[in-house]
């Protein structure tokens, strides 16, 4: 690969895959060469483009529409919004805005173990999908009082005499500043200036409404960041978001954001110099999650091997990758099935922190659930009886001609990588596959194995 | 992490696992060592080679398999205080019957539906631990199922105690940790190695192969051809395809486990399939397996009785799917986040509890009741059973017991509860249960103090007892004791004797023992040529009235007598009366016990005042036993403890040089002053404690506090694990249930200071906290040395090592007290 695309030079194929790869769940061949001859800076703006979708309203199933929740349903509602919302990332919705939904899911996390009631998921995660391009300090304060975020780190019970420290802690060591970046002092004054604010009733209306009470609020003088004053909640992230001279705080939650963000679209542990331009742009953008990451993708280093290899796929990456290979919707496929097994259930990260990368998803086990998704997908891909219509089946593997098979080894091997949208596999991976075929033509799981080879081969595992 | 943890931490335990994919691949290994050339050059039809390298069990490695009851068991109800009044009033219908309970003795019974695990106590392979818990409860299940999974000095961790037990191995290959079921607990997972989970059945899971299905074994191959080939895509697509050759691997590695079929029951298939993993000795040293659910607030008393069949039918099944080979290998656990409230709630259940009852199951297991059964009448202010005994001393003796570093993995001391005897892979010797006792046990004996007299010395120009040259390295001498001097000639069944080394050849050590095979146990150590070393021995006499000296390097070797034993079921004078021990004496300036004045100087003596002090009575005492201690030596001299008159020709500490430091045990015969005399042949500080006394004939008539001489065999070697951490201290059981000491009040050991890592000193205590008194003082690093130690055994029928310096410890029994 040359060097990084200048701004206004025109995008090659391969840039153009690893841009759709990086700001969506990766392109077929049509949409990749869509992007093909812009400059860098009118493909980006292109993938970014990302109108705000209708919101509260769409529900994600009937489960989730019904007047009455059964609490029941509890599991087939969180299959109901998982199916949703892997569909919308497949492709109904835009990717680049499911992306960061992905993203914002796995930073200001909740989980439904602890929360129970699904609709309070499905809302923040329309709140993040409707947000989550915009201002980072409307999204965060949205988050913190959103009923989900209030009920998982406890908030709603935060009152005056009775502090609960959790949201006061995760809001600015995981959320905003990182580990070490504020005082206990400041912990413990935080979870006072955010006492009262809670929901009408955690429990009886669904726990759906905010509310502030003004005689469950400390209104004690407290000090935060070494600014003495009687703080509200939403003060201080608004002093986060904005504080820029002596102790302020803006800086370090720009540097903390943008190299979040970084490691979720490039690789992790970015480099100081990318970060602190990254978080440059942020600010001087006014906190706008779009402009900042667009500023990633301007940036040489996105281009560069170590990028290019530096992700492992997600689970969520990869189920929406084989949905999109084999063109079929998630109630299709069933990944609710195998994704807890990968590691990632949507709606319940394992835990305040989030998913982790990379590493985190390699195990033997989390990779025999992937396989076996892979497997109970190849079964339908292949069959004539569910119309699927996948390029590669038996009969398109024993299909001969005149000259003998109408397809050789190599073209079989290129049709199922191009099905799931790799263009330009290692010569490792085709040799091994195209070895695979030239052992296994004449056998009647030829063409299944050649389909799970694809979805195994490291390729289709790299984000 | 986070200091204050929320719910979503604990929730942490159930995520798929986490670690450094590159640490998981053999086949990484493999393909270094085929070269990158070699790899591209592997033919199809070598494919299916066996690339599987997992290391099996070392000899004496142990298995630790650790059942989670999640939801908080009702340790009351599982094993019931049947006799405590306060359980029928608390428990009121949820109360057992104590005709249906399975009852054990002690105040204790069994649920009803434990019946295999009633026989496997019989049997004297159950612990039961009691009053398992932790300071300050936490009643919330994600809380303290976080706090037990840490296992951790400090709270919670975002690594679990196996977890961290794994990382530390030296050869962390994945078999190691297994766990059953679709996720990576918090325990299991660790800092640079977690465990594996492996599925409870392997339907339609790809990895595992089906036998006789072409395609799946051809999809196999082509997964570990990925393998095969070095990825130009990173370190991230090579870690992928090292996934996938792992997962091969462990597929067919796996596979048999899954041939025959499982019962239906969860936990008793997961069981079952444990003991298979056993079988296949890969290496595994422990796995989880975790059921549920224990949150019995209502309703309990059918749900418990089947969570609790449930339990017996899963170890019932773990035994009979496991190869004997392997029983001596293997012991299984229980945890669960709390116990359940004292008092039954209004919904025929209990509510979150507190302290709780564990087992411990197994042939290595030393049968009995560990901890303090806590009474159901005195609770905490929530109305929960207080704890006895900290959960994390149950993970230490665990760790311990794998080889593990119990310290380092929990995060401090938590003791060893002493519940397991090491792993063995002699079936033969699978039934466990307490350390083999000794060859030979004599009689109870009564103590007479005698004047102190020397029965041997093999110097030329001095010779006792002894004819002939310097003895060489594996030399035997036998020395008659019975009728020798003041010693009677009939009756005797031991003696005191102060035993000495000199001018050693080099590296050695000396076992004395009354005859037949000479044990594996030693008396004193010689670290280097000229050494000399005293030691004390309680000496059980063999039939022919003497004993024998084994010397493994050349040296000259010298016993003074200062007491003997004689055979006698009850007594008057001659028991010994244990006391904590209390120092009398320290001549050192700021510290001064019992002494005022300078420094003792060469040739003084010091008379020590024991009759009415520091436990001793003031009258109605013949002699004590005394930790005499010389420091801060002016140079050579030696040390000598005796009654009064003309000082014998005896002694009983050896210093070779300026600023040592030196300890022995005395036993001595009191003056007619009720005091004893302390002469120091060069200048030295001296220190005394007293660890107890023996009666004179005033005492009234009666077995208590006689000695049982027993041939010396060995209790304790930690060499075989790791070093004793400074500041640990090791508990071992010696007098309890089931063990060869049964019943004694106190231990006579041979306790050995091998292989230090510098200065300290060993304290020995009965229980409690370690006392401001030594055994053993070590100079610096590599010493070897031993004392005799006389201490009263604890309430548990353990005693404690307490470590100052980093050392290992090896403790030979000589006898006990009754």
């Amino acid at each position: 690969m040359a060097g990084a695309p200048q701004s206004s030079a025109s995008l090659t194929f391969d840039e153009a895959a690893h841009l759709l790869r990086r700001a969506g769940f990766g392109g077929r061949r049509a949409e990749v060469q869509a992007l093909v001859g812009l400059t860098l800076d009118a493909a980006i703006t292109k993938v970014l483009a990302a109108p705000v979708p209708q919101a509260p309203s769409d529900k994600p199933g009937p489960l989730h529409a019904a007047a009455e929740v059964d609490g029941e349903n509890e599991y087939l509602m969180w299959v109901e919004m998982t199916q949703y919302w892997l569909d919308r990332m497949a492709k109904h919705g835009s990717p680049i805005r499911e992306k960061l939904t992905l993203f914002w899911h796995g930073h200001f996390v909740s989980e439904q173990s602890k929360l129970y009631d699904s609709r309070r998921l499905w809302r923040q995660n329309q709140l993040f999908r409707r947000d989550g391009m915009g201002s980072f300090e409307t999204l965060l304060q949205r988050v913190a009082i959103d009923p989900a975020m209030l009920l998982y780190l406890d908030n709603a019970y935060n009152t005056k005499g009775n502090q609960q420290e959790n949201w006061a802690r995760e809001v600015m060591e995981l959320f905003t500043l990182g580990v070490d970046q504020y005082t206990q002092d400041d912990v413990v004054a935080n979870a006072k200036a955010w006492t009262g604010h809670g929901l009408v009733n955690p429990w009886e209306d669904g726990g759906r409404t905010y509310q502030f009470r003004a005689d469950l609020h400390d209104t004690s003088t407290k000090t935060i960041f070494g600014i003495t004053r009687n703080w509200n909640g939403p003060e201080v992230l608004t002093e986060i978001c904005t504080g820029s001279r002596g102790g302020g705080k803006r800086t370090t939650m720009a540097r903390f954001i943008a190299a979040k963000v970084w490691s979720f679209f490039a690789y992790p542990n970015p480099e100081a110099t990318v970060v602190n331009a990254l978080a440059n742009v942020f600010i001087a953008n006014g906190l706008s999650i779009t402009e900042l990451v667009r500023a990633v993708f301007k940036r040489p280093e996105f281009w560069s091997a170590k990028a290019r290899d530096g992700l492992v796929r997600s689970p969520v990456e990869y189920v929406v990758a084989v949905m999109r290979g084999v063109g079929r919707d998630a109630k299709d496929v069933n990944p609710q099935w195998y994704l807890g097994g990968m590691g990632q259930e949507p709606f319940n990260p394992p835990n305040v922190s989030g998913w982790r990368p990379n590493g985190y998803w390699l195990s033997t086990a989390a990779a025999s659930a992937r396989l076996s998704f892979a497997r109970n997908v190849m079964w339908r891909a292949l069959s004539a009886e569910h119309g699927w219509n996948f390029p590669v089946t038996g009969e398109v593997v024993r299909a001969k001609d005149g000259a003998g098979y109408r397809y050789s080894n190599e073209q079989l091997v290129t049709m199922v990588l191009e099905a799931f949208g790799i263009f330009a596999p290692s010569a490792a991976t085709r040799a091994t596959l195209v070895e695979y075929v030239a052992a296994n033509r004449t056998a009647w799981y030829c063409a299944s194995n050649l389909f799970m080879g694809a979805l195994a081969c490291p390729e289709m595992h790299l984000a | 992490m986070n200091a204050d943890p929320s719910t979503a931490e604990i929730i942490a335990a159930l995520s798929t696992p986490d670690r450094d994919p590159l640490a998981l691949s053999r086949r990484r290994f493999l393909q270094l060592a085929l070269g990158a050339g070699a790899v591209a050059a592997v033919p199809f039809d070598l494919w299916g080679a066996d690339r599987v390298d997992a290391a099996p069990l070392g000899a004496t490695e142990g298995v630790l398999v650790v059942i989670l009851m999640g939801g908080g068991n009702d340790g009351a109800n599982t094993v019931i205080p049947i006799d405590d009044p306060a359980y029928a009033a608390a428990r009121g219908g949820l109360a057992i019957d104590r005709a249906a309970a399975l009852g054990i003795g002690n105040g204790l019974a069994l649920h009803p539906a434990l019946t295999g695990i009633k026989q496997r106590y019989d049997a004297g392979k159950v612990a039961i631990l009691q009053g398992v818990g932790y300071p300050d409860p936490n009643l919330s299940h994600f809380e303290s199922m976080a706090l037990w999974m840490s296992g951790w000095a400090g709270g919670i961790t975002d690594t679990g105690w196996l977890g961290r037990y794994l990382s530390a191995l030296a050869n962390p290959d994945p078999m190691r940790g297994v766990v059953f079921g679709q996720s990576l607990p918090l325990h299991f997972r660790g800092t640079t190695a977690s465990a594996l989970s492996l599925p409870g059945t392997i339907n339609s899971a790809v990895g595992w192969p089906t036998p006789g299905d072409d395609y799946d074994a051809s999809l196999h191959q082509l997964l570990e051809r990925f393998d095969d080939r070095a990825s130009t895509r990173g370190g991230w697509a090579t870690a992928w395809n090292h996934t996938l050759g792992s997962l091969v691997a462990l597929g067919r590695q796996t596979a048999p486990m899954y041939a025959a079929a499982l019962p239906e029951d969860e936990l008793v298939a997961d069981l079952s399939l444990a003991a298979r993993l056993v079988n296949l000795n890969v290496g595994t040293r422990v796995i989880g397996v975790a059921y549920g659910d224990f949150d019995t607030h209502a309703n309990q008393a059918s749900r418990h009785h089947t969570l609790m069949a449930r339990l017996d039918a899963g170890i019932e099944a773990f035994f009979a799917n496991l190869d004997p080979a392997y029983a001596g290998r293997v012991t299984l656990l229980t945890m669960s986040e709390f116990g359940r409230r004292a008092k039954a709630n209004s919904s025929g259940g209990t509510d979150h509890g507190a302290a709780s009852t564990l087992l411990a199951v197994g042939a290595r297991v030393r049968g009995g009741v560990y901890g303090t059964t806590p009474a159901m009448g005195t609770l905490d202010r929530s109305g929960n059973l207080i704890a006895t005994t900290d959960f994390r001393s149950v993970y230490a003796t665990a760790i311990s017991w794998l080889g593990g570093n119990a310290t380092a993995v929990l995060g401090g001391d938590f003791g060893d509860l002493g519940f397991l005897a090491p792993a063995t892979s002699d079936p033969s010797d699978a039934g466990g249960g307490p350390p083999a006792g000794p060859a030979f046990i004599g009689p109870r004996s009564a103590f007479m103090p005698l004047t102190p007299v020397r029965v041997l010395d093999t110097r030329a120009g001095a010779l006792v007892g002894y004819a002939g040259d310097k003895p060489v390295p594996e030399a035997v001498v036998t020395v008659p004791l019975a009728g020798n001097g003041e010693i009677p000639a009939a009756g005797v069944s031991a003696v005191v004797l102060n035993l000495t080394a000199a001018e050693a050849d080099g590296y050695g050590y000396v076992t004395v023992w009354p005859g037949g095979a000479r044990p594996e146990a030693s008396n004193l150590n010689l670290e280097r040529a000229g050494q000399t070393r005293p030691n004390l021995v309680s000496a059980m006499l063999g039939g022919d009235g003497a004993t024998r000296l084994y010397t493994y390097g050349g040296a000259h070797l010298l016993a003074d007598v200062s007491g003997c034993f004689t055979a006698s079921e009850t007594a008057s004078a001659g028991r010994l009366v244990p006391l904590a021990p209390t120092r009398l004496l320290d001549t050192r300036a700021g510290g001064s016990i019992g002494y005022q004045g300078d420094k003792p100087a060469g040739g003084s003596t010091v008379t020590l005042a024991i009759a009415g002090v520091g436990g001793v009575p003031a009258s109605g005492a013949a002699a004590v036993v005394l930790n005499v201690t010389a420091t801060e030596a002016d140079g050579y001299g030696y040390v000598t403890v005796y009654p009064d008159g003309a000082m014998p020709v005896a002694s009983n500490l050896n210093l070779e040089r300026a600023g040592q430091t030196i300890a022995n045990q005395v036993i001595v015969r009191l003056g007619a002053d009720g005091a004893v005399r302390l002469f120091t042949y060069g200048g030295a500080h001296l220190l005394a404690d007293v660890v107890g006394w023996f009666t004179d004939d005033t005492a009234p008539p009666s077995s208590e506090g006689l000695f049982v001489p027993v041939s010396p065999y060995r209790v304790l070697d930690s060499r075989s694990g790791p070093i004793r951490e400074p500041g640990s201290v090791l508990t071992l059981p010696v007098a309890g249930a089931g063990l060869p000491a049964a019943g004694a009040r106190a231990i006579v050991l041979n306790v050995t200071a091998v292989d230090t890592a510098g200065w300290g000193y060993v304290s020995v205590y009965p229980d409690g906290d370690p006392p401001n008194a030594s055994n053993l003082n070590i100079e610096g690093a590599g010493q070897t040395i031993a004392n005799h130690v006389v201490c009263p055994v604890g309430a548990d029928g353990a005693v404690r090592l307490f470590t100052y310096g980093a050392t290992h410890l090896v403790a030979d029994v000589t006898g006990w007290y009754v």
